[in-house]
């Protein structure tokens, strides 16, 4: 407000041009606001539009509207423009980033009416088997011996009332975003300058994660606790100077002290309070070690990494917490590991196979998903390419911090372990974001360098520097002039930031074309539960099918082997050989998931189906829609030799 | 604002409290804290009831991320919102996942008890909260930190 008074009061109204300043600095301090109004009215209006039953191969971008995307662009140019040339109020950059966070994590299950993402079925079908025995999962794959997560959603389904498991699942994306948040913020505030570069962190974060783990899963809630814990300790337990093997390894010590971030609140807490973060912290640690295989030892490396570095001085957390994890595995998931340490070790010192696995492996599929491939692979490039300038303009001002990129390299090292199950390289990612963005921040917002003159005003709120390094003082920035090439920079950067964000979303849900679930495919999952007795064996073509909800221990349920693809003609014979009761469940959505994510030749289902049909064997039993539930009358050894005329290889063309 | 209170350096201002800041419960904190304790009393009292529909499973969720995490947290007084917040859901989603594995151990599978002996926990450290002066639990906080 006061800088807002700055243009009427009588000193500045004797100056010859005051009143057009008054003028352009109620435009700038009312754009922000009227554009995220603008924005965000334009999204809502745009959403009913929205028919994800209709998008291409390239996911949900292809059925986005102008009018959805036009606002998200305006709200990127709001964002843009109230750090930059704008007054806008501290509460502003808030409301924006939750509303980006609504209008981009929301938008899947905003427009689509059930939950996305067939796996998270299944984790509803653990949740489920828990609420009504009361009894730990059985062994039927990994997941059951980390029940944690599963467990709180049995007791938080239960206690929210009878109402569909399904509604808690399909708001979980959105949920879960807003639960990322702070721990995201409190990352960044140990590693950025300002409140400009906070924010800008924030948003790079929740457009550069096309990961798509935000999901009603055990790894999403894992990333929140290591968000949370990462956050606190390095808040809370910064370096103090006094570990003891910092007197012993003063080589070591004189690597890792480099600039340090100031520690008002860290400094401010009293011993009780900080037995009581570091009580918390460890059951962070505690749940995430029941919940997720994997997360427990990412954490330990980067806490490790942190300790070594002198950035944390909790040298004991990552041993407390390793132990925590190593324990569970020896003993809690010991039923899991005993029979599959191939699984465990078999990928171990392979790092040119996993990296293999992990990054070249995930390009197959038709062109349009290639092409998301492409954009996903490409915004990871921009981000590290961005980083890299963002710590290069901190080491130039002095506020560097040498942690940083080393901790966000840290989780490629698990890629020399595991490939998890090909998807090591997207948590390696993941991981790595928290740590980066700040950094991608600092390449716009740097800060000026301590003890120089711009500091001396950069305290007060909102000083306009870094952006477009002009020496304006805080109080006077709405009364200046903007010069042209000031406003073409502004300009440009909202351009260049709504361009990014509608970027995020087509990487985001790149794959929806797969993992949206259809009406007609859980009427036909829900038919089979209710007239197929227990004890049956059900098959799907594609493993993308929102089955396992429900009865998870009392059914087989199978997909076609890995590489069943690579002969289309032998795919019936395990379906047909299956068992004396056979079920088979075939929809729209696995015929798209075979031709947009594997390669396949469109119509590769009907020729399947048709085969199945001509084995004289199977009759339909169940059809709504675009799925069919099919049962296998007699059971066979072999596939039918009258089936013919299959296509033989995956080449989607 | 005292000048003398405050550190312009290093990017941050920060407010810091004289020697041993004996204050009342701030408005906003109490309206925070009465928050919780409706949801507390209003999701026992709904589970209890057997109600069903969307309240419901909005109370649900609320309970569990907010009541037994804010018990412990609100205590704290950490006066940094983005802090709060995060230690608040994750202490409370902790807390809950550590009932629900203790009672699938114990085979004592029973939700609604539990959430009724975390509520009854929680409930009378809320009232505390809100009624007890207390001494805040950081002396400075970074003001420019949301």
């Amino acid at each position: 407000m006061s800088s807002f008074l700055v243009g009427t009061s009588p000193q500045i109204r004797a100056e010859p041009d005051v009143d057009k300043r008054v003028r352009g600095s109620i435009v700038r301090r009312a754009a922000p606001l009227t554009l995220t109004i603008a924005g965000t009215v334009l999204c809502a209006a745009g959403l009913p539009t929205v028919h994800p039953t209709a998008e291409g191969s390239t996911g949900l971008i292809s059925v986005l509207g102008p009018w959805y995307l036009a606002g998200l662009m305006l709200l990127a140019a709001a964002f843009v423009l109230g750090l930059t040339i704008g007054d806008q109020p501290r509460w502003l950059a808030g409301v924006q980033t939750i509303l980006m966070i609504v209008l981009v994590g929301g938008l899947g299950p905003i427009v689509e009416s059930a939950p996305r993402n067939a796996v998270t079925y299944t984790h509803l079908g653990f949740a489920q088997y828990i609420r009504s025995t009361g009894t730990l999962p059985p062994p039927i794959d990994a997941r059951s011996a980390w029940p944690g997560m599963f467990a709180a959603l049995a007791f938080v389904e239960t206690i929210s009332g009878p109402t569909s498991p399904f509604a808690m699942a399909r708001w979980a994306p959105l949920v879960l975003d807003l639960l990322w948040l702070p721990g995201v913020m409190v990352i960044a505030s140990s590693i950025v300058a300002d409140r400009r570069a906070l924010w800008s962190s924030v948003w790079v974060f929740f457009i550069a994660d096309w990961t798509e783990q935000t999901y009603l899963s055990p790894q999403a809630l894992s990333f929140f606790f290591f968000l949370t814990l990462t956050g606190i300790l390095l808040a809370g337990f910064g370096p103090d100077g006094s570990a003891r093997w910092r007197a012993r390894w003063p080589k070591l010590d004189s690597v890792s002290s480099d600039w340090k971030p100031p520690t008002p609140w860290s400094s401010g807490l009293s011993q009780p309070v900080r037995m009581s973060l570091l009580a918390m912290v460890v059951s962070f640690g505690a749940a995430m070690t029941v919940s997720h295989q994997l997360t427990p030892f990412l954490t330990v490396l980067v806490l490790a990494g942190l300790v070594v570095m002198g950035r944390i001085r909790t040298v004991e957390l990552p041993w407390v917490i390793g132990l925590l994890a190593v324990g569970w595995l020896s003993f809690e998931a010991a039923s899991f590991w005993s029979g599959h340490l191939s699984l465990l070790f078999g990928s171990v010192g392979n790092v040119g196979g996993n990296v293999s696995t992990a990054v070249a492996g995930r390009f197959q599929g038709d062109s349009g998903h290639q092409l998301i491939l492409i954009c996903r692979f490409g915004m990871v490039i921009v981000v590290v390419g961005a980083a890299v300038i963002g710590y290069l303009r901190l080491w130039s001002s002095g506020r560097a911090q040498r942690w940083v990129p080393v901790i966000a390299g840290l989780p490629v090292l698990t890629l020399v372990v595991q490939n998890y199950g090909g998807e090591g390289s997207i948590r390696v990612y993941l991981f790595a974001l928290p740590f980066l963005a700040p950094l991608v921040a600092s390449a716009v917002f740097p800060g000026p360098a301590p003890g120089s003159r711009r500091q001396a005003s950069y305290s007060s709120a909102g000083a306009v520097d870094g952006f477009v390094h002009l020496p304006a003082g805080p109080t006077s920035r709405l009364s200046e002039r903007l010069s042209a090439r000031r406003l073409l920079l502004v300009g440009t950067a909202c351009v260049l930031a709504g361009a990014v964000t509608i970027g995020g979303v087509a990487a985001t849900y790149g794959g929806d074309s797969y993992e949206q679930v259809s009406s007609s495919e859980l009427a036909a999952v829900q038919w089979f539960y209710e007239h197929v007795p227990a004890g049956a064996t059900v098959f799907t073509a594609c493993v993308n099918l929102p089955w396992r909800y429900e009865a998870l221990a009392s059914y087989r349920y199978k997909g076609l082997p890995d590489g069943h693809y690579a002969d289309l003609r032998s795919d019936i014979g395990p379906m047909l050989s299956a068992g004396a009761v056979t079920y088979v469940i075939l929809s729209h959505n696995q015929e798209v998931c075979g031709v947009d994510y594997q390669g396949l030749h469109p119509g590769w289902l009907e020729v399947l189906e048709t085969n199945l049909l001509a084995s004289r064997h199977v009759t339909e039993v169940y059809s709504a829609g675009d799925a069919r539930v099919f049962r296998v009358t007699r059971a066979r050894t072999s596939p039918d030799p009258t089936t013919h005329g299959l296509p033989s290889d995956r080449s989607g063309g | 604002m005292d000048p003398e209170l405050t550190v312009p350096d290093k990017g941050f201002d920060v407010e810091t409290s004289p020697g041993s800041p004996q204050r009342l419960v701030p408005p906003d904190r109490k309206l925070v804290i009465l928050l919780v304790l409706l949801i507390d009393v209003s999701a026992v009292t709904a589970s209890l009831a057997g109600t069903g529909g969307a309240m419901r499973m909005v109370l649900g969720l609320a309970f569990a991320l907010s009541v037994p995490g804010w018990a412990l947290v609100g205590l704290l007084r950490l006066s940094w919102p983005a802090a709060e917040v995060g230690l608040t859901t994750a202490s409370s989603l902790a807390l809950v996942m550590a009932t629900a594995q203790v009672m699938l151990w114990a085979h004592a599978w029973n939700p609604i008890l539990g959430q009724l002996l975390l509520g009854l926990a929680a409930a009378p450290v809320l009232v505390w909260q809100l009624t007890a002066p207390g001494r805040v639990g950081v002396h400075g906080m970074p003001k420019g930190q949301p």
